[in-house]
């Protein structure tokens, strides 16, 4: 038996369809389709009572809605995965967090270092092997304590290579060197929020990336 | 449903779109287009709820166990099966009276005060 055609759905609900776009994901999968039958009773019950100006009232009442309340649902939703969401919901023990705190630590202490040393005039080579020995250290403890299969450490080593790399060709290497701390707690704080989230590795290695060309840009400026 | 044990005087104020969802839903169960119809009734119009207003609100009430859904239909061949129909909950209804109870005390200072009341219409 042939279904009949489906009735086309008029402009007001086509429009009101699209503008649930800016809701978060999460939401708009849950609630979008009650709030589009929301609509169209009350589109339907609105155009009974006063056609075009009462269509016209209702417009203007649902994008004050939708502005304050999509707003509000993507605070909600960012508060509730990163503030308010205990570190255990994310699928990795408590101690994830203790090992994270200790391999900012020791990531501070290789920068530390490295700055100490340069300024008492010590070898710069030795500064930046130190510096990054400690960027190392500190990516293998992620990467065991993650399992992120290669991925924290991999993005380390872009990092590791986008500062060593230009020596080869910059005037004054060790001017290079000591500009160019190795800021490898970016990469474990990027590294360790998107595994949590269980997102997609190729979006980790495209920010080291990114960080690296823009490392090496500037050796050219 | 986990079982709430949170205090319901922690919740208070309550927003006006929640304590007009909760008071519309202590008569009985209601879908979302009923609750919007009923609270614009109960306030003669002043208060108009919006969808995202009225699911947001929804949306926050069923996580804090004061509304859940209800699986039953009035009539489903009156009805619209994709509906979801929402009652109150036994914490949701304490709820709704702590904050009765809360507004009622602050009428009461009002009236002591004679902003309402057959006071507030002496010349």
């Amino acid at each position: 038996m042939s279904r009949p055609p489906a009735e086309a759905k008029p402009l007001s609900e086509q429009l009101y369809q699209r503008l649930l776009a800016i809701y978060p994901a999460a939401y708009r999968r849950e609630y979008g389709p009650l709030m589009l039958q929301l609509f169209r009773d009350l589109r339907r019950d609105t155009w009974r009572r006063g056609k075009r100006w009462g269509l016209a009232m209702l417009w203007l009442r649902v994008l004050g809605d939708v502005g304050t309340t999509a707003w509000a649902e993507h605070v909600s939703e960012f508060r509730r995965s990163i503030v308010n969401k205990p570190v255990e919901k994310f699928g990795v023990p408590p101690s994830w967090g203790i090992w994270l705190i200790v391999s900012a630590a020791i990531l501070a202490a290789g920068l530390l270092t490295k700055v100490l040393m340069s300024e008492t005039g010590q070898s710069i080579l030795l500064a930046t092997a130190v510096l990054i020995a400690a960027n190392l250290i500190a990516a293998t403890i992620m990467e065991v304590v993650t399992r992120s299969g290669g991925a924290i450490l991999g993005a380390m080593l872009t990092l590791v290579a986008s500062v060593l790399v230009p020596v080869l060709w910059v005037d004054d290497a060790s001017s290079w060197l000591r500009e160019n701390p190795v800021n490898g707690g970016i990469i474990i704080l990027i590294a360790s929020f998107w595994i949590a989230r269980g997102k997609s590795r190729w979006y980790l290695f495209l920010v080291a990336l990114v960080l690296a060309v823009a490392q090496i840009g500037v050796s050219f400026l | 449903m986990a079982k709430v044990t949170a205090d319901p005087e922690s919740f208070l104020p309550l927003t006006p779109a929640a304590f007009h969802i909760l008071l519309t839903l202590a008569d009985g169960e209601k879908h979302g287009y009923g609750i919007m119809r009923e609270v614009t009734a109960q306030t003669e119009g002043k208060m108009r709820l919006g969808p995202g207003t009225l699911y947001g609100t929804i949306k926050r009430m069923l996580a804090d166990g004061w509304i859940e859904e209800s699986d039953e239909r009035p009539d489903p061949e009156l009805d619209d099966e994709r509906r979801r129909y929402y009652r109150l909950t036994d914490f949701g209804q304490k709820v709704a009276r702590a904050e009765a109870e809360r507004l009622s005390s602050l009428v009461s200072v009002a009236r002591a005060k004679r902003l309402v009341g057959k006071a507030a219409f002496q010349f």
